[in-house]
């Protein structure tokens, strides 16, 4: 008995003592320069759930696949240096990411940081990146809030989710006045109570105007809401022609579900999260599934480094339209080794002015972040330019259906 | 004495630890706060209060929601200072309300009812948009932020506050007639005290370090919202670490929140094995209810051994 | 009036979802005295397992429950031996103590696990849920989920036959004198352990096949698991802990509350609402609406 209690103490004393060694320097042997990039993911806990094990790996393939080239070219070493990822999870919590980016700052001195998951934690982990001076490339974040602090060290691939509904709403403009689509008249916006996609709800109610339609009504619902049937019940009495969900794709199932068996039946019926993820129609079905729209990331790129991305998705496991942020971390980071082949330095206020200035092809398009754009009400700096792509459940597969140089089909109405 | 070389060791470690660790140090002091003052409730009482949450996030955005108002702006430096005690004084006025219907209840019951309270304060963080910045959060104005080191201090000290508070009242008589009322209730009530005051001034004596925790957390980290302030575990993991290192001992808290803040460290920062970080921390909870269910400080096996028996005397 | 129809019938089957969520978390705590706070990842982990079977297999659903059943059965057994024995003997205070550490070491363990294995060697997105019972429903003018009347069938079904078994059988009063009284049933000369591995099963398959019910109408993912125990909590202690049926009635309570919250108010208060009126029947009714009490 005693011996037992003794050694649970010498343990916990241990463990204690380990990690309080590990916080001194060590003496590390000389090795060749390496461009360390640094960040955070939600691997494990609630956000792991859009993001998880899988975004660590396609971006540890990635860094690879760098290293695989041969690595970056930085001009005042004049030679290729390799990259080295350094990631770590943070359990979608926001203090321990917090810890782990003042680590990777600090204990870890990367050169430059990657972006985290959600939007809390992208405020906090760009806080840290802000007070170091440390570049930091978000991939996903896209909410206004984080971009309008006034950072100096922050830019994100991503266009603002309030601007998701510029794209959809110019589409049906276009398929309504080419005759393509029935003219719808209102619309009707649901909301789930998240930043993301509340904004992404904002764009729905704020820019219906750009098709013409009038808003109804905008109902916001709790996180994770599983229960729909007084909102249901309201928009049957309301009958709009469009309803917009901005939820995320669990809380869509739920909505859509609810909707077909309450007979709610709307001439459209957009999620732009229902389209983010292959799984969507087996949870709900062929009945509900066909004919809804959503928006998506993925597409079949015709442009950039587009072989090497998608031989990175197989590598990963990752096939059709999962796991859509694939397309926004591999440019964010790709942006982020042109900043420094263009710095031709790795001297952190070059790289950052290279970034800002960044003008090249990627998977999209030109890439390029914007500065002093008014997004929903907000000023905001360091935006990206990678929009979302319309897109259609068409016979149990995910179909972009806008523009015309990336549609693999066309819009069909759902009745 | 143990408790001061500690004390000192711990004022000291910032010199050497990477800011890295300050930051781990200062959040799991905030831990340790809330910690000892579940114990008030718990160790003291005999009621398992799973409220501690509230007390904090409430301190954490009143105080947010003040300093960002124009005219405490205006008072420079000593905003933060009024802003801090505006939210200690709302909490203990909450802790003094709810205290009504809640000591009500007993046991099982008390549980879930101040579990109730932290939900319902996340829901109206979340809704009331206009007041607390909804899902989006809110932000601590740049000028009132706290230096980390400053942080570090202060939160040392409040820590060391709630232990000594906690040693006061296993000496005292206040903490004395707690334990008549944990004992026996009626027999108390026959001896002349008065359950009910004795039990709301636990209440508030238990929310008001852990608002200033809040405080300290918000001035420390510039953001909150809904979830960061108010999530289920700022009220479920100080009940955890206290029954790990021992309820009712005056430095059980110490050792519950060392040990899991020591796990979710190695486990997040230096283990990068490619299983799920959680699983370390479920299994450890399994193996520590199965072995040692009364905590720490309070298993028989633990305190043979004369350092552990010594530290559980306190 | 239809609209008010409309919301209590809503409410009702909204309550019904409630029902399922609660009524195995009652028996669980009602006949072995463990808190089980992994109920909700159980649960959880029915669905998931229902969903593997059904949708990635493509086994029929009745072939699919009754291997789900296997599966809980052998965990049930080892969750018994593992878990529950060794705490089966304490004091109360000890028993509720120990039961809620242990099952939440348990359960996050369980969810994590869940949370890996899924996107590793399922597919990329871990949130599940069934399309197998899809129907609308109306009754006149009244429009109703067809799902959520399946799960409703299921609930009254299985709630009926708990009850009738606790309240008739020779074994369901004997796990009803075992939760009074631990140390006076061992007088009477039966085999707790038994007893104790008979019910435990009984509640972890029930629990399993309820998660099962549970996502033909509403998606799950691997975390959600810790949110639902705290909702079953709410149902249980809103019926009273250990009263079957009156989960079914706490359930259709807190039903129309919150759909007539969502209709009036808004849906961001349901949630509100919900632990508004728990806390009133708490502080009340500590018992609960029907119940005798936790002894």
């Amino acid at each position: 008995m005693r011996r037992k209690s003794w050694l649970i103490g010498m343990a916990l004393m241990l463990i204690g003592l380990g990690a309080l060694l590990s916080v001194f320097p060590s003496g590390a042997p000389a090795q060749p320069r390496e461009i360390k990039i640094g960040g955070t993911m939600a691997i494990t806990g609630t956000f792991s759930v859009e993001w998880g094990p899988k975004a660590k790996q396609f971006m540890e393939e990635w860094a690879a696949m760098v290293n695989e080239r041969g690595g970056v070219f930085v001009k005042e070493a004049n030679a290729k240096l390799p990259v080295k990822l350094i990631l770590y999870d943070d359990g979608s919590n926001a203090d321990r990411a917090v810890e782990l980016y003042e680590r990777l700052a600090t204990t870890d001195k990367v050169d430059f940081f990657t972006g985290p998951a959600s939007s809390p934690i992208t405020i906090k982990a760009s806080t840290i990146a802000e007070k170091y001076g440390i570049p930091m490339v978000t991939a996903e974040a896209n909410s206004p809030a984080i971009f309008a602090r006034g950072f100096k060290w922050l830019v994100g691939a991503d266009r603002p989710a309030p601007q998701w509904a510029e794209d959809y709403y110019a589409m049906l403009k276009t398929l309504m006045d080419g005759g393509a689509m029935p003219r719808l008249k209102t619309v009707a916006v649901v909301q789930e109570n998240t930043p993301h996609t509340m904004d992404v709800g904002w764009g729905g109610t704020n820019r219906a105007n750009i098709a013409g339609l009038t808003v109804v009504t905008t109902e916001t619902v709790p996180p994770g809401a599983t229960d729909f049937s007084a909102i249901v019940g309201k928009l049957k009495g309301l009958n709009p022609d469009l309803v917009y969900v901005a939820a995320w794709a669990g809380t869509g199932v739920a909505f859509a579900k609810q909707a077909f068996e309450l007979g709610l039946k709307p001439k459209e019926l957009h999620i732009p999260h229902s389209t983010i993820t292959e799984k969507y129609y087996s949870m709900v079905g062929a009945s509900i599934g066909e004919g809804i729209t959503g928006v998506t990331h993925e597409a079949h790129f015709k442009k950039g480094d587009k072989d090497a991305y998608f031989a990175l998705r197989k590598k990963v496991g990752l096939t059709g339209f999962d796991a859509g942020w694939t397309s926004l971390r591999f440019i964010a980071l790709e942006a982020l080794t042109k900043a420094i082949e263009q710095a031709g330095s790795l001297d952190r206020a070059k790289v950052m002015a290279a970034l800002k200035a960044l003008h090249y092809e990627t998977l999209h398009g030109e890439l390029a972040f914007g500065f002093g754009l008014e997004v929903a009400g907000k000023k905001v700096d360091g935006v990206g330019n990678k929009i979302v792509y319309p897109a259609q459940w068409q016979n149990g597969k995910i179909e972009v259906i806008w523009p015309k140089e990336l549609a693999t089909s066309r819009y069909r109405p759902r009745m | 004495m143990i408790a001061l070389i500690g004390v000192l060791v711990l004022a000291l470690l910032p010199l050497v630890l990477s800011s890295t660790f300050v930051l781990v140090m200062f959040l799991s002091f905030v831990w340790l706060v809330l910690t000892a003052n579940y114990d008030v409730l718990d160790g003291f009482l005999g009621q398992i209060n799973l409220g501690q949450g509230a007390f904090f996030g409430l301190g954490a955005y009143v105080v947010t929601i003040l300093l960002n108002v124009g005219t405490v702006q205006t008072l420079g430096r000593f905003a933060v200072v009024l802003a801090t005690l505006v939210a200690l004084a709302v909490t203990a006025l909450f802790a003094a309300v709810m205290a009504f219907p809640l000591f009500r209840l007993r046991g099982f019951y008390f549980a879930i009812g101040t579990l109730i309270l932290i939900f319902l304060l996340q829901v109206f963080a979340l809704n009331l948009t206009a007041l607390t910045g909804g899902a989006y959060g809110a932000y601590v104005p740049p000028a009132f932020f706290m230096n980390a080191l400053v942080g570090y201090y202060l939160a040392l000290g409040l820590a060391v506050l709630s232990l000594a508070l906690n040693y006061y009242l296993a000496r005292s008589t206040l903490g004395l007639a707690f334990r008549c009322i944990k004992g026996d209730e009626d027999a108390a009530r026959s001896l002349g005290l008065d359950p009910m005051k004795y039990k709301i001034t636990a209440l508030v004596i238990a929310s008001v370090p852990s608002a200033a925790a809040g405080v300290l957390f918000a001035l420390n980290s510039g953001f909150i919202d809904p979830g960061i302030a108010l999530g289920v575990e700022r009220s479920l993991l100080p009940s955890l670490m206290a029954l790990l290192g021992g309820t009712g001992v005056v430095l059980g808290p110490v050792f519950g929140t060392a040990i899991v803040r020591i796990i979710e460290t190695v486990v997040f920062h230096y283990l990068r094995l490619p299983v799920p970080s959680m699983l370390f921390f479920g299994i450890t909870l399994l193996v520590v209810a199965l072995f040692i269910p009364e905590g720490l400080l309070k298993s028989p096996r633990i305190t043979r051994v004369k350092l552990f028996g010594k530290l559980a005397s306190y | 009036m239809t609209r008010a129809l409309e919301l209590v019938v809503s409410g009702v089957s909204l309550g019904g979802i409630y029902a399922l969520l609660a009524f195995a978390f009652s028996l669980t705590i009602s006949t072995t005295r463990i808190l089980n706070v992994a109920h909700g990842v159980l649960f959880v982990w029915g669905g998931a397992v229902f969903v593997i079977f059904s949708q990635k297999l493509g086994l029929h659903p009745v072939l699919s429950i009754v291997l789900l059943s296997v599966v809980f059965f052998l965990f049930a057994v080892a969750f018994e031996r593992g878990i529950v024995r060794p705490l089966l003997g304490r004091s109360a205070h000890r028993l509720l103590v120990g039961s809620i550490m242990a099952t939440f070491g348990l359960g996050l363990s369980m969810e994590s696990t869940l949370g890996y294995a899924w996107v590793t060697y399922v597919d990329p997105y871990p949130v599940f849920s069934s399309s197998l019972a899809m129907f609308p429903v109306t009754l006149g003018t009244v429009a109703l989920s067809g799902s959520r009347l399946v799960i409703l069938g299921f609930v009254l079904v299985t709630v009926t036959a708990f009850h009738l078994f606790l309240q008739k059988t020779f074994l369901g009063k004997a796990a009803r004198a075992m939760a009074q009284s631990f140390d006076g049933f061992l007088v009477i000369g039966l085999n707790p352990y038994r007893l104790s591995l008979i019910l435990f099963t009984l509640a972890i398959i029930a629990t399993a096949i309820s998660g099962a019910f549970y996502v033909l109408a509403v998606p799950l993912n691997p975390y959600d698991g810790l949110p639902l125990t705290l909702k079953a909590f709410t149902v249980v202690v809103l019926a009273g802990v250990g009263n079957l049926p009156a989960t079914l009635v706490a359930g259709a309570v807190l039903g129309i509350a919150e759909v007539s919250t969502s209709q009036f108010l808004g849906t961001i208060w349901a949630p509100a609402v919900s632990l508004t009126v728990l806390f009133l029947v708490l502080v009340v009714k500590p018992t609960g609406l029907f119940g005798k009490g936790l002894q």
